[in-house]
């Protein structure tokens, strides 16, 4: 059973030609990520005063921003950044969320399980960027803290994922039988349960991933992310936007970096979804 | 001008993604005024895209490829097929001279307006009239269709009430305006038995009061032993039979229309025979290539019924019979 | 709150601490007495009207808040309205002409716009119409009262940055309700009563489909909101969004609290009145329902 269903998956996401296409930008994203900062064609931190606001030419490719630093070096760095920011909060989110959630699921149906299910109801309710901008200020401004509180804000969210597949299924007549021909608990979770949350859950990771770049892009902007001169995109929008007047051009290349990444994990979360959605029906 | 609609040559195809289905495969038809006109057919026959296409509501991907829809009316001739669906025109004629009433009332009515307000709608889109006097004839409609308590019940919504009455409110809505044809697409086929026949009652009441011409949509042969006046036998896209009702059910001269009269469970018939059924299944439009829809069920078939398809002609005074029997 | 890291205090003096100095600010801020007392005197004295004393702005918060509160609702309000405006017919236009040209061009349209993080939208229409064509200004807020279009001219970008936020998301929602209605058997009686497309579309069917988009103006709320604060941003708007920066920024936290409170009162406020708004349009939903 466990295989069918993510096999069915990732057979029908590989049909669709938008998943596709997202796909492809996002494995190059992921490699831009992995290996930018050897590839950058220059430091990516070294200034040079005598030679900035340049438009894109034979030596800069992208052009050089207010302190003459080579923008290209600094998207491809920057890429790295917003895949370890993704990666890590996407993982304290999800881990944290998925043993709160499991543990929550398990339960037995009480007013302390109703309780604490309302209160995650609650903190659902508030907007994901205020949340996180609300934290990772109180944590103090720095792309560390950012990362935690994205992460921490992605919480709520799984917890209900979790809890309601956990909650439902271990109801379910193959739990019973599994447990009476005597699977202790942990293996039930592992190999009966946790497979069937697969798909919900990786569909919505793939549309969190996008939030969160979205999220962390946006705290730097505020200056509550990453701190300069890291090559944050968020950073970098917000230190061309404060110099628009003398050199607008320089807002273009992270926009379009941002715009191109969440634009892949929008369009594979699309095809995962137009995928689902029959056989939800 | 005696006839109200004259289809010639009729053809609807659809267009999808694989095929082309002739949902409608040559068609002539003659409706005569102020009578009630019969179509019997199974699912899937076609009726319902006849009836869509004399109101140019055929969905898409459906077309008219072929034939003429001529409507008299006003000393005029119309060729409904010549008028874009979208028009001023077409629209003039939708619930003023032509109406239509449709097999669930349940699910017909807005949800979220109530009946008055949708009845008077269609007035006021027809007729310049003001929104009291409108609502006058609203509720004069209402009285005429049996609707009860009208001056109570016209703003009630359609969730409230049951399928009978729902039924009234869309005959009363499509009756308003007077229009010259009603189109009733298996109108009391969702309704209870008790009911259906309250509703045939009305219909009946209808033509002679208001002198509509009627076309019924069925599948059930008895309804139509009550209703109509003449009736049309269709098969596959084909009209294979068209005659007045008691020649229908007293001399039937089509195979199929022998078999379906066979297939009614009568109260009178023994009981420990069988019940009587035509063998084989009804095949999708265009399945059959050459000769005759029905050959491959057909008890009487001849070897020219597989080559050639028979025409729709007199066999004699009022009758039409597509059939290598007769012609 | 004044469990986390960041003194108020310190950020005020800012190095220039002499020891009894911290000591006697932390007494006029109550941040000496306990936790728990520090809440009660909080919330009587949110009771009484008294909103608290902002630390950075060294003033009652009453005077500050009401103001900024106006200058955000312009904002809220008039971004919605606009999104609402705008995406309502292009969800229409999308789900009558599914599958082509209009319905593509849309639907890449939408997929960009929320592949786009809000204060972008901010950005590159300051540059497109401050900088380069120089028609609007590109910061700051005039009030309606001292002169109509000048307050217009201020109002126009942040408000359609905000708008491009949350347009995807109603584009998106009014199409598929759209498309189910459409197939159904209701509208297929307004057709056959002769009504023009306008009406059938506009009239019947949307009817019918705004509860549902409701719903997603009801969710996404919390976008706009959010979507608000970083545009106040971006064209240094004075609004509470700003302020909530501001606030954050400086740890001060009577300010901070208020805001969040304000936050979470203006969501239950929406989220209320599209419940009520649900009610009178659906004639199926009641009281008891």
């Amino acid at each position: 059973m466990k295989d069918s269903l993510l096999k069915l998956l990732i057979k029908g996401f590989l049909k669709r030609k938008i998943s596709l296409v997202g796909l492809v930008i996002f494995l190059f994203f992921i490699f831009c990520g992995i290996f930018g900062s050897y590839l950058t064609p220059y430091d990516p931190y070294k200034t040079k005063f005598s030679n900035r606001y340049e438009l894109p030419n034979n030596k800069n490719l992208f052009g050089t921003d207010w302190a003459g630093r080579d923008v290209l070096s600094r998207v491809l760095v920057g890429a790295g950044i917003t895949l370890k920011i993704s990666i890590l909060a996407l993982c304290i989110g999800s881990v944290i969320g998925g043993i709160l959630g499991i543990i929550i699921g398990f339960m037995k149906n009480s007013l302390l399980k109703m309780l604490i299910i309302q209160i995650n109801d609650i903190l659902l309710t508030f907007p994901f960027l205020v949340l996180a901008i609300l934290i990772s200020a109180l944590l103090g401004s720095s792309l560390n803290n950012a990362i935690i509180a994205i992460g921490i804000s992605r919480i709520p969210r799984y917890v209900r994922i979790f809890s309601l597949v956990v909650n439902s299924e271990k109801n379910k007549n193959y739990v019973i039988s599994a447990i009476s021909i005597g699977a202790s608990n942990m293996r039930i979770l592992f190999y009966h349960i946790l497979p069937n949350i697969l798909p919900i859950f990786l569909v919505n990771t793939v549309l969190f991933f996008a939030l969160t770049i979205i999220a962390e892009a946006t705290l730097s902007f505020i200056g509550i992310g990453a701190q300069p001169p890291l090559p944050s995109w968020g950073l970098m929008i917000r230190q061309a936007s404060e110099n628009m007047l003398v050199y607008p051009f320089g807002v273009i290349p992270p926009s379009i970096a941002i715009l191109l990444v969440v634009l892949s994990a929008n369009l594979m979360s699309d095809g995962l979804r137009e995928f689902m959605d029959p056989k939800l029906r | 001008m005696y006839n109200l609609i004259d289809i010639s040559s009729l053809h609807v195809d659809f267009h999808l993604e694989e095929s082309i289905v002739p949902a409608i495969n040559g068609i002539d038809l003659a409706v005569k005024r102020e009578k009630i006109l019969g179509i019997v057919g199974e699912s899937g026959c076609g009726k319902s895209v006849l009836a869509l296409s004399i109101m140019g509501l055929i969905p898409s991907p459906g077309k008219i490829t072929n034939g003429k829809i001529l409507f008299n009316h006003n000393n005029s001739e119309i060729d409904l097929t010549k008028i874009d669906s979208n028009s001023q025109l077409m629209r003039n004629i939708r619930g003023n001279k032509i109406s239509m009433i449709f097999q669930e009332p349940m699910t017909s009515l807005n949800p979220v307006f109530n009946i008055g307000d949708q009845i008077i709608e269609t007035i006021r889109l027809h007729q310049k009239v003001n929104y009291s006097v409108s609502k006058q004839r609203t509720l004069k409609i209402l009285n005429e269709v049996g609707f009860p308590d009208p001056a109570t019940r016209i703003f009630d919504y359609p969730h409230q009430l049951s399928g009978g009455m729902l039924q009234r409110v869309m005959i009363a809505m499509a009756l308003v305006c007077k229009p010259l044809l009603l189109i009733a697409d298996e109108p009391t086929t969702a309704l209870d038995v008790t009911i259906q026949a309250q509703v045939l009652k009305l219909m009946n009441e209808i033509k002679l009061r208001f002198k509509t011409t009627i076309i019924f949509i069925t599948h059930d042969l008895g309804v139509i032993a009550k209703m109509a006046d003449e009736v049309a036998i269709m098969y596959v896209g084909k009209i294979v039979e068209h005659a007045p009702v008691n020649e229908i059910f007293s001399n039937p001269k089509h195979p199929y229309t022998i078999g379906l009269l066979q297939s009614m469970p009568t109260l009178n018939r023994q009981r420990n025979k069988p019940l009587s059924t035509i063998k084989g299944n009804v095949p999708n439009p265009g399945e059959i290539k050459s000769g005759c829809n029905f050959y491959p069920r057909c008890p009487k078939v001849m070897s020219r019924c597989k080559k050639e398809e028979p025409l729709l002609l007199n066999s004699s005074k009022n009758q039409k019979v597509s059939c290598f029997l007769y012609n | 709150m004044q469990f986390l890291p960041g003194d108020p205090v310190h950020y005020l003096l800012r190095g220039y601490e002499a020891e009894g100095q911290v000591e006697a600010l932390r007494k006029e801020f109550n941040l000496d007495k306990p936790l728990f007392t520090q809440y009660y005197i909080w919330i009587t004295g949110l009771l009484k009207g008294n909103l608290g004393f902002s630390i950075f702005y060294q003033q009652e918060i009453s005077g500050i808040f009401i103001p900024r509160f106006i200058a955000t609702i312009e904002l809220i309000t008039l971004s919605l309205i606009l999104s609402v405006i705008l995406g309502i017919p292009l969800g229409i236009i999308s789900a009558v002409k599914v599958g082509s040209f209009e319905d593509g061009l849309i639907a890449i349209i939408s997929l960009i716009g929320v592949s786009v993080p809000v204060f972008v939208f901010g950005v590159i229409l300051q540059i497109i119409f401050c900088i380069y064509l120089d028609i609007l200004p590109t910061i700051g807020r005039v009030s309606f009262f001292e002169d109509i279009f000048d307050s217009i001219k201020h109002l126009i970008l942040p408000v359609l940055s905000i708008s491009l936020g949350l347009l995807p998301y109603v584009i998106r929602n009014v199409r598929s309700e759209m498309l189910e209605v459409i197939k159904t058997d209701y509208i297929r009686t307004a057709w056959a009563k002769g009504l023009s497309p306008f009406k059938v579309y506009y009239k019947h069917a949307l009817r019918n489909s705004l509860v549902g988009t409701l719903a997603v103006i009801g969710i996404n709320f919390g976008m706009l909101l959010g979507g608000s604060v970083v545009t106040e941003l971006v064209f240094q708007w004075p609004g509470l969004g700003t302020l909530f920066i501001q606030a954050l920024m400086s740890h001060d936290y009577q300010l901070i609290q208020i805001l969040v409170l304000v936050y979470a009162l203006l969501f239950t406020l929406v989220n209320f009145i599209v419940d009520l708004i649900y009610i009178i349009i659906d004639p199926r939903i009641t009281f008891e329902g």
